[in-house]
């Protein structure tokens, strides 16, 4: 199963620190990187996509706890409460898509990439 | 027809234990990569755990040069993931979105470069590298990038280089018909050569001055510019780089393996 999750860029920094929850390792804080991705209305936004394990979605919703490498619960629980699935980006919440491709996940979540010269 | 013709001699001169590493004997600086000895891939980024099946991420993947250039991704999403095409080749799907591997920096340790890659394209609307030295090439200075695709608005594949001394990169790039394709870029800074080729064939160069000094100490990225943009989407089915011009039965032959690791000349 892909996920692919729309993040605005305001709520970056907690996205992290959830990705650091539900991720494998310290580098999951850097799961959500520049935002490159802009919506209809120009708002920025991070993206990851990636397969995950059976059982992820029910990760993913329940009660956080700090792994072995250390996270910032508060802001992780922050993020969990913004996530929504099936919806398309706003600049409120994290919105996910499950299509198995990436290219159609992004046309769901109604993002592009932002222009950039050659 | 032509293109075929030259991937098949490549084909022919290789002989069954021909494989890149001849490139590598003499000690020259560089990487390869081969998705399809799974023996070299993991699924993450310590090489701890092997990947094994298709649709498993791709946390590491082994530089066969004997260089030790291996190329690794520790976030988990960013990490490519290891598949099998229809004929039963394995290569590594970079998703378009956040995928990339990187090594390292390290000294290129001269002022040439040949890159060679059996990938498959899968969009030409977005721009896209391939592999590049440093977090902005060839903005950076001593650099060389081979992009999958290098100008949206006529579809295609790029390469450029440029000297630690100035001056502007040298830049060829052509048009790519349908997807599946082996590319070569080749630069050399002394002389202000910027060659790309396809399927064995060169069809694009520039003698723009290119500066002075060798390419420098950086890591290398594939699938993505810097790991922050420009990100590939498509597969990767085997890739070499070495830090000298090839001579022309080398290219032959290396083009031939990549050729055969992508499925080209069949």
């Amino acid at each position: 199963m892909r996920v692919t999750i729309a993040c605005p860029a305001h709520m970056i920094a907690d996205a992290n620190q959830l990705a650091l929850c539900l991720g494998l390792g310290p580098d999951d804080a850097m799961t959500y990187g520049q935002p490159i991705w802009r919506d209809a209305e120009g708002n920025l936004y991070a993206v990851a996509s990636a397969t995950v394990p059976t059982g992820f979605a029910e990760a993913a919703t329940a009660a956080l706890s700090e792994p072995a490498w250390g996270a910032d619960l508060e802001a992780a629980a922050r993020a969990q409460a913004a996530i929504l699935i099936g919806a398309t980006a706003t600049p409120d919440r994290l919105a996910a898509s499950l299509a198995e491709s990436p290219q159609d996940a992004l046309a769901e979540l109604g993002l592009a990439l932002i222009s950039e010269g050659a | 027809m032509l293109e075929m013709g030259l991937a098949l001699s490549g084909a022919a001169l290789r002989g069954p234990s021909w494989s890149p590493a001849a490139l590598f004997r003499g000690g020259a600086n560089g990487f390869w990569l081969d998705p399809g000895r799974i023996a070299g891939v993991w699924q993450d980024a310590a090489g701890t755990v092997p990947a094994t099946a298709a649709g498993q991420p791709v946390g590491l993947i082994s530089d066969l040069s004997g260089m030790g250039h291996d190329f690794a991704q520790g976030t988990s999403a960013a990490r490519p993931t290891l598949q099998q095409d229809a004929g039963g080749r394995h290569y590594l799907q970079f998703d378009g979105v956040d995928d990339w591997l990187s090594t390292p920096s390290f000294a290129w340790g001269s002022d040439a470069v040949t890159i060679i890659a059996a990938l498959a394209r899968n969009q030409s609307v977005n721009l896209e590298d391939l592999a590049g030295q440093s977090a902005n090439p060839p903005g950076n200075a001593g650099t060389w990038v081979l992009a999958a695709t290098y100008d949206a608005s006529s579809n295609t594949v790029g390469f450029a280089s440029r000297g630690s001394g100035g001056s502007a990169p040298g830049r060829a790039s052509t048009t790519l018909p349908g997807s599946r394709v082996v590319i070569t870029g080749q630069g050399k800074v002394g002389t202000d050569t910027a060659i790309i080729r396809r399927n064995g064939v060169q069809v694009g160069s520039s003698s723009v001055d290119q500066g002075s000094g060798e390419f420098g100490s950086y890591p290398i990225f594939i699938g993505a510019r810097g790991g922050t943009m420009r990100f590939f989407n498509g597969a990767l089915y085997g890739l070499l780089a070495i830090n000298r011009l090839l001579t022309a039965e080398e290219l032959i032959l290396a083009e031939g393996w990549a050729a055969a690791r992508g499925g080209v000349a069949a």
